[in-house]
């Protein structure tokens, strides 16, 4: 038998307004809610909606055999509720069909990981929380922020009660092994590992309708008969990809509604051959090895690790910025900043300031709302600035709001008082 | 007798974009009203929507509507050719594309004006080189420096048809107007020099620039510097004889709304960076300086505005430094903008390499923003009560920048001396010196 996994991913990041100097101080609005609006809603249209009507059909066509796998940030799924109701509910239909799973991340698609293993565990949790709420599923399959991995997080996630753990496919770390069969991460003994197959999913999310390939055009027929020709040398074929591949990267012109429409049809041809969600796959089949990742790797770019978000000293210092500000926002205990302050720590924000246009400058060109990197790492500073000034004045209200027991003061509590209040004066 | 002057000009508002524009702009202003029969002549700017974004408005209009006092009195004329030239473009980025004008005709302009034969050799080669870039890009091109020389020839003969007694100039671009001007009127030129190649380039100056300007000093029959420090380098870098060479420092209008700093002491400290972002005024320097406070104190915001070839490497640097979150950039800001952003500056760096004048620090201190300034400017000449240190001694200026926050009453006493030496320099007092050379010129 050979196993066809698909999962798609599905996040819109939430774009910051244009933010200046002097509004630092002025302005503690930093969402560009027009913007936001006006994105989603085209997405929505162009590839949530129909490629989820399309999904459903599909479901209820090969029922028991169809099955696929979700990631929605929390973010996409605040965006939904926000603008788009009836794109949550979309979901909310292929979930009652019960031929989909849906995985766990972190809830503002964040770098957390990278930088405070306290805040990462928040943010799963909290999206844990959100898809039992919203679609009543206890997930037990993680993938981290843009499938960035190494073996300290399966670690941690099989501490955090995880089966089933998603990677990339990097040549870098696999060698002559194959990504087609299920792996047990290093130091692990229950979570197991599934890496994307990522030739065959580069085939539609990257050169679906590009002219210039030499096997332009792919139909359905002659891609089942790819995967069909792994036959006998792969347990499962991990086709992990962007949702948004279907509708907005490569358009409805390209044929690619058509091709997701019958591409079942064609590998169910096929008897050996069928569909399953991450989760059924690792309870079915045993790991074939042990993988050691000692560093860090993701599915961005050609260089697949860390460089589109850390590759230069602009998204170094603005994530050094942010991450700095952690102990300070949680001992606010104020949900609405803290909230606001992991808004910031969505990757895309760093994304946008990369500098290296090799290959890859026209994907980042393609996602980037600024006209360069410069020009993100600004405004982001600037929101960063205000908000830290923000986070400043509340602490400095918490302190002085911190009541004054009411018993005889000793001496020695007069002067602490009439300390605290200089200390408050002198930073209101 | 009234004196009847022909002045070619620059940048008028609302298209200023540094300190030459304003410079003319009051000079222009305290001239016609001390009784000077001034006919300005100014190029035709053609706004470039890659370059900036400002409309330019019909110069006339303008006046009238903003500036009554020199409605009627300044005749303001455009000679017939539209140009891109502006000043602070440099020789490597200006691209026009030409539509009838050719070589040969070029050529034939060139002949008839009366140059040494070194630089037309000089503007013929530069012609020729931007004619076969064009024949390989299939554009006509054409080079700043032989938009200067075109210029020259047109502006130039505007000399014909206006009575005047005084020829004045600003800067390289305009000088061999002037000179062509002469050749028609025979009437003495006033060059004024507000900045030299040498202060914008450094070690890296373009020689032919350097020719021209060498060429248009040595012409003139009177040279305006703006400062000592400006006649020094005249008189070092370009041989020229100091008797002809008059200083006459810049001024500066006060503000009646002043900064009232103390108002908000709940906003962090602000430091000030204003002016273009290029190797003449020192932006490396000044994160260099934010790196030293912040290494102090860390509730200090740094302020950056302008805009320029170094922008992106300055940017990158603070971010190297790990200081961005308190470094920030601004871009290019208008004439309000920089009115707002002067009132919510703590202390104003002009950490120049070398600057001619230095208006900006008249400017904030007239905002009431104490200064550090270098040694290496001629607005030092005129401020006593300013803190001086060399560009290059940014531990220097840090522990100055530190000690003008930390301690009210240094701030307050540098302050209220240099006000009281700022009503001495006004425009007004410049306007009187440059009519007093006039009248010793007729």
């Amino acid at each position: 038998m050979v196993t066809i996994c698909l999962y798609f991913q599905v996040h819109q990041p939430k774009r910051l307004r244009k933010y200046t100097y002097f509004d630092i101080g002025k302005n503690h609005c930093y969402e560009d809610d027009t913007a936001n609006r006006e994105i989603f809603l085209k997405v929505a249209n162009k590839c949530y909606l129909p490629t989820n009507a399309l999904l459903l059909d599909l479901i209820k066509k090969h029922k028991n055999v169809f099955k696929i796998a979700f990631s929605l940030t929390g973010v996409f799924i605040e965006q939904c509720k926000r603008y788009s109701p009836e794109t949550l509910d979309s979901f909310k239909r292929l979930a009652a069909t019960g031929q989909v799973e849906f995985l766990n991340e972190t809830y503002y698609h964040s770098l957390s990981f990278l930088f405070s293993q306290e805040e990462f565990k928040q943010q799963v949790a909290e999206h844990r929380e959100l898809i039992k709420k919203e679609f009543n599923y206890d997930a037990t399959t993680f993938r981290n922020t843009e499938l960035i991995y190494n073996n300290e997080l399966a670690k941690v996630v099989e501490s955090l009660g995880y089966k089933t753990i998603l990677a990339e496919g990097a040549d870098k770390i696999l060698g002559w092994r194959s990504a087609n069969f299920v792996y047990q991460p290093k130091g692990c003994n229950q979570l197991k590992l599934l890496l994307r197959n990522y030739h065959l999913t580069d085939d539609i999310a990257f050169r679906f309708s590009e002219r210039t390939w030499s096997e332009y055009p792919v139909y359905a027929d002659k891609y089942a008969c790819w995967l069909h020709a792994l036959h006998g040398q792969a347990d499962v074929i991990n086709l992990f990809m962007d949702f948004e591949t279907f509708g907005e990267h490569q358009w409805q012109e390209s044929g690619i509604f058509e091709f997701l429409k019958h591409m079942p049809d064609y590998v169910l041809r096929h008897p050996e051959y069928t569909f399953m969600t991450p989760s059924e796959v690792t309870q079915k089949l045993q790991p074939v090895a042990s993988l050691d990742v000692p560093y860090f790797m993701s599915w961005a770019d050609v260089d697949r690790d860390l460089s589109a978000w850390r590759g230069n000293d602009l998204q170094e210092d603005a994530l050094r910025a942010v991450y700095a500000l952690e102990q300070d926002v949680y001992a606010l205990h104020d949900p609405g900043m803290l909230a606001t302050w992991r808004g910031f720590l969505t990757s895309d924000h760093f994304y946008y300031m990369c500098t290296k246009y090799a290959a890859d400058g026209d994907v980042h060109k393609y996602f980037n709302p600024y006209r360069n990197p410069y020009e993100a790492y600004i405004n982001y500073q600037n929101i960063v600035c205000d908000f830290t000034l923000e986070v400043a004045k509340k602490k400095t209200q918490l302190f002085q709001k911190m009541p004054i027991p009411k018993e005889k003061y000793t001496f020695a509590d007069q002067l602490w008082n009439f300390f605290r209040r200089w200390i408050g004066v002198k930073y209101e | 007798m009234t004196i009847k002057v022909l002045m070619y000009g620059w940048e008028f508002p609302p298209r200023i974009s540094g300190g030459l524009g304003t410079a003319c702009y009051a000079i222009v202003r305290e001239l016609a009203k001390r009784d000077i029969d001034l006919t300005l002549v100014l190029p035709q700017t053609i706004t470039n929507p890659d370059i900036d974004n400002v409309n330019l408005i019909g110069c006339d209009n303008l006046i009238t509507a903003n500036d009554p006092e020199i409605e009627g009195m300044v005749n303001i004329k455009y000679p017939e050719i539209a140009t891109h030239l502006s000043p602070y473009v440099s020789a490597k980025d200006f691209k026009r594309f030409l539509c009838n004008e050719t070589l040969q005709d070029f050529f034939a302009l060139l002949a008839k004006m009366n140059l040494p034969i070194e630089l037309k050799a000089m503007a013929m080669a530069t012609a020729e080189a931007q004619m076969s870039d064009a024949r390989i890009t299939g554009k006509y091109g054409v080079n700043l420096l032989v938009e200067v020389f075109r210029y020259a020839l047109v502006a130039g003969g505007l000399a014909k048809n206006i009575e005047h007694s005084i020829i004045h100039a600003h800067d390289w671009l305009t000088m061999l107007a002037a000179l062509e001007a002469r050749c028609y009127s025979h009437k003495p030129v006033v060059l004024h020099i507000h900045a030299l190649e040498t202060d914008r380039s450094g070690l890296w100056i373009d020689r032919r620039i350097f020719a021209i300007e060498k060429y248009g000093m040595e012409q003139a029959d009177q040279i305006v510097a703006v400062s000592q420090y400006t006649k020094n380098n005249i008189v070092q870098y370009y041989g020229i004889a100091p008797e002809k060479i008059t200083v006459v420092h810049n001024g500066v209008y006060c503000n009646s709304n002043l900064n009232s700093a103390t108002a908000n002491n709940a906003r962090p400290k602000m430091v000030l960076f204003l002016g273009r972002m290029t190797h003449q005024k020192g932006p490396y320097f000044f994160i260099e300086i934010a790196r030293r406070v912040l290494e102090k104190r860390s509730d200090v915001q740094f302020v950056l505005a302008g805009t320029g070839d170094l922008t992106r490497e300055i940017i990158e640097r603070a971010a190297n430094l790990r200081i961005g979150k308190n470094v920030h950039f601004t871009g290019f800001l208008d004439a309000d903008r920089v009115r707002e952003i002067y009132q919510l500056a703590d202390v104003y760096v002009m950490p120049s390499v070398s600057e001619p004048f230095g208006l900006s620090a008249l400017e904030a201190l007239s905002y009431n923003v104490p200064a550090i300034i270098t040694k290496q400017s001629g607005v030092a000449e005129v401020l006593k009560h300013t803190l001086v240190s060399d560009f290059w001694d940014t531990e220097d200026i840090a522990a100055k920048v530190l000690a003008l926050l930390e301690y009210p009453a240094l701030r307050r006493t540098s302050l209220a001396n240099e006000q009281k030496g700022l009503q001495a320099i006004t425009w007004g007092r410049t306007a009187e010196k440059i009519i007093e050379l006039y009248k010793k010129m007729i």
